[in-house]
């Protein structure tokens, strides 16, 4: 798969720090696109890195998932403001 | 033909605490086989409410729009389009209650199914350890559907649904009141142009939100805390070692003792009932073939209860997620996944329970690759050929026989995955599937669901496999004992000689002959007449027709090919590998030209052989089982024996060549 060409605010998955929030923007892997949004890391939800590397953690829709840096640099994210616990917050 | 039951299936997330309902429910009553044409485990109960019913654990799930193999037989019997999956008459929706978000989610779905609902609460005290206060009728009222908290570790949640169940039936569950279903614009909001699971997502949150109440939310900082060693890229993957080394010296040692109880207790029997029956073909049919034939089904039991009874305990802590997640970045390598590694490691004890226990491998192409490459572990069966090779190649030199020892499990584990590396170029190809997996937070282990998962995986085993085990023991009886050969005239004369000697002499003269008509017996049975017809085969691996023999015989079960030499060296069938004389014995034995037989290069050439082989008809077997075809078994058959010829003849050439003959 190419890479994703990213706007201004949205930078791959793979490049928010840890304790950062993110607000899914794009989800390119078309192969595991109904597996990531069944886990709900779907376009709109909120996310937050738990831990960086290969595989990284991430915090979505109340608990914590695991996923490999394949899959992660293939997701879109604009960073928001709102730290930590922001997946809770309304949107 | 019997009305079918009514049918009550558990669906849940995994992790939600499912089969603990379930454990609760049914007790020792479940039984465990396959979806019709799957290879997806079935696992359910009749249970009598009185009315009886049939209660089935569906395989965890996130969402209805399946993905793995699992999730789709879930979805298929939740929908109940397809014949073969008959709809459910009550669906039990199985709710975490400290994750109330993500599980409300596949609730919406299942309230979809137009289904009568009810809904179990689970998983009360780690919420409230969360300081999360639940209000159940207002989740039942906006769920249209009766909720019902089910304490963890009380029976009293499993008879609240009993006799809930039991009402229902009496009354017809076609009059129950379906759940509601959420609203369709509630659904499909702004987000529906993207992520169909949007609105859905955002339903289940508002809902969730509504019905806690937290005081004050706790973060769960035990999880994080061990999560930062437990998942750590290099510390995470030191404990998971610690852990895997720590299991597979607990099945060596724990299992030990009773494997030899059940070996002993089967010797003894089968030699009671061979003194007992008559001296006749049926005595040795029933002595020989079936008592021995079943204890080769009932030895593997014990390392299959307590592999499984420590694999669910691990699973149960929340702690195989971690390990598959560190173990992860190391499995890509040669293409397969971090959940791989378990059945690789539990391999080193007995193929059979880690194959068994590859079903954790969600994608098939990964799973079936994990299962062809298992047998090249080094399993405990090896041990004794080890063991005997290694004292012919280094007598009284331990160092050197502990670093050949060492070099013959290396040798196996590096096949393994070198072989899995292969396959998934070639035959299965493909990345592993790429990591995706929820780190539920860490909890005490349920023993009980421990015990009753062990008990299962036996039970299937036994069902599944054992039949199969049983009659492979009988055929392989049939060709070392047909055709019946009249006694060699040596053994006969010592017979004659026996009557007149003394008592002492006699016993000596009378073992004497017995095991030269076990020799004179196996070297003209169909097994004798194979090794004989298969030696210009073995011969350019150092072999001569007698070791050939013990290498067909092999093929039943490694270590089997002790007592074989054993025998066709005429030393009687009861030595095993700590037996001098038999070392001692297959030192000394010659060609027929005078050159011995067991030279440097035919053992070596022999161990890396057994190493790389195939030779276990019962984990060919549980291969056939769990790949739900011969194909795969005969494969896995044929690579491997290629692969052991070819390694030995290189060995055996190779050590000529440079002068060890």
């Amino acid at each position: 798969m190419d890479k994703i060409a990213f706007d201004d605010q949205q930078i791959p998955l793979t490049r928010l720090p840890a304790k950062a929030c993110g607000i899914v923007t794009n989800v390119e892997n078309k192969e595991e696109l109904e597996r990531l949004q069944a886990m709900g890391l779907c376009l709109g939800r909120r996310l937050e890195v738990v831990k960086t590397g290969d595989p990284l953690i991430v915090r979505v829709f109340g608990s914590r998932i695991g996923l490999s840096y394949r899959l992660a640099k293939h997701i879109g994210v604009s960073p928001c403001p709102i730290a930590p616990r922001c997946w809770e917050k309304e949107p | 033909m019997n009305a079918p039951l009514p049918r009550v299936v558990l669906a849940g997330n995994p992790n939600a605490g499912k089969t603990t309902l379930f454990n609760a429910l049914t007790g020792l009553r479940a039984r465990t086989g396959n979806y019709h044409g799957t290879t997806v485990e079935k696992k359910s109960a009749i249970l009598g409410l009185p009315q009886k019913v049939e209660l089935i654990d569906l395989p965890g799930m996130y969402s209805l729009r399946a993905v793995t193999e699992d999730e789709k037989v879930a979805a298929q019997v939740l929908r109940g389009h397809d014949a073969k999956f008959p709809h459910p008459d009550v669906i039990i929706a199985v709710v975490d209650a400290s994750n109330l978000d993500r599980n409300l989610f596949l609730v919406s779905q299942l309230a979809e199914c137009g289904r009568p609902m009810i809904v179990a609460l689970t998983m009360l005290d780690a919420a409230a350890g969360q300081g999360l206060a639940l209000n159940t009728d207002l989740l039942s009222s906006r769920l249209g559907c009766p909720v019902v908290p089910v304490p963890y570790g009380s029976q009293e949640g499993a008879d609240a649904l009993k006799s809930l169940l039991g009402e229902w039936l009496d009354g017809g569950v076609g009059k129950v009141a379906l759940p509601h279903r959420p609203r369709e614009d509630l659904l499909c909001g702004a987000g529906c142009s993207g992520c169909p699971f949007h609105g859905r997502f955002t339903w289940s949150e508002q809902l969730a939100r509504e019905v806690v109440r937290s005081h004050h939310v706790i973060k769960n900082r035990h999880t994080e805390r061990l999560d930062e060693i437990l998942t750590h890229p290099w510390l995470g993957v030191l404990a998971f070692l610690g852990v895997m080394v720590l299991l597979f010296s607990l099945i060596f040692s724990v299992a030990e003792l009773p494997m030899e109880l059940i070996e002993g207790l089967f010797s003894d029997v089968s030699a009671a009932a061979t003194h007992r029956l008559p001296d006749n073909l049926f005595g040795s049919l029933v002595g020989n073939g079936i008592l021995q034939g079943v204890g080769n089904v009932v030895v593997f039991l014990p390392q299959i209860l307590i592999l499984f009874f420590f694999l669910a305990l691990l699973e149960d802590t929340g702690y195989l997620s971690r390990a598959a997640f560190v173990m992860d970045r190391l499995m890509k390598r040669v293409g397969l996944p971090g959940t791989a590694f378990v059945p690789m490691v539990s391999g080193h004890a007995c193929a059979i329970p880690a194959i068994m226990s590859a079903r954790v491998i969600e994608n098939r192409r990964d799973r079936l690759a994990t299962i062809l490459v298992l047998p090249f572990m080094s399993c405990a069966a090896r041990i004794p050929v080890y063991v005997i090779l290694i004292r012919l190649l280094f007598p009284g030199r331990p160092f050197l026989a502990g670093l050949t020892f060492t070099g013959a499990y290396a040798l196996g584990a590096l096949a393994a995955l070198g072989t899995a590396f292969v396959l998934k170029k070639t035959l299965l190809p493909g990345e592993s599937k790429p990591l995706l997996l929820e780190l539920p937070a860490y909890k005490t282990p349920n023993l009980r669901n421990a015990f009753l998962h062990a008990i299962q995986r036996g039970n299937l085993f036994l069902k599944q496999a054992g039949g199969i085990i049983l009659l492979i023991s009988i055929a392989i009886w049939a060709l070392s004992t047909f055709p019946a050969t009249p006694p060699p005239e040596t053994a006969i004369a010592l017979r004659a000689e026996a009557v007149h000697a003394t008592p002492d002499e006699a016993e000596g003269l009378l073992e004497t002959a017995k095991n030269l008509e076990a020799q004179h017996a196996l070297e003209h049975s169909f097994a004798g007449r194979l090794g004989r017809g298969i030696e210009p085969v073995v011969r350019p691996l150092g072999y001569d027709w007698r070791i050939g023999i013990g290498v067909l015989s092999s093929f039943a079960a490694r270590e089997v090919i002790v007592s074989t030499l054993s025998i066709v060296y005429g030393l009687g069938e009861d030595a095993d590998e700590s037996d001098q004389l038999l070392v001692d014995t297959l030192r000394e034995v010659r060609n027929p030209d005078g050159s011995p037989v067991f030279t440097t290069a035919t053992a070596w050439s022999l161990l890396v052989f057994y190493v790389l082989a195939m030779q276990c008809l019962p984990t060919q077997a549980v291969t056939r089982l769990e790949t739900g075809s011969w194909k795969w078994a005969a494969l896995q058959l044929g690579y491997m024996s290629a692969l052991a010829y070819f390694c030995a003849l290189v060995t055996y050439q190779g050590l000529r060549a440079l002068g060890y003959a």
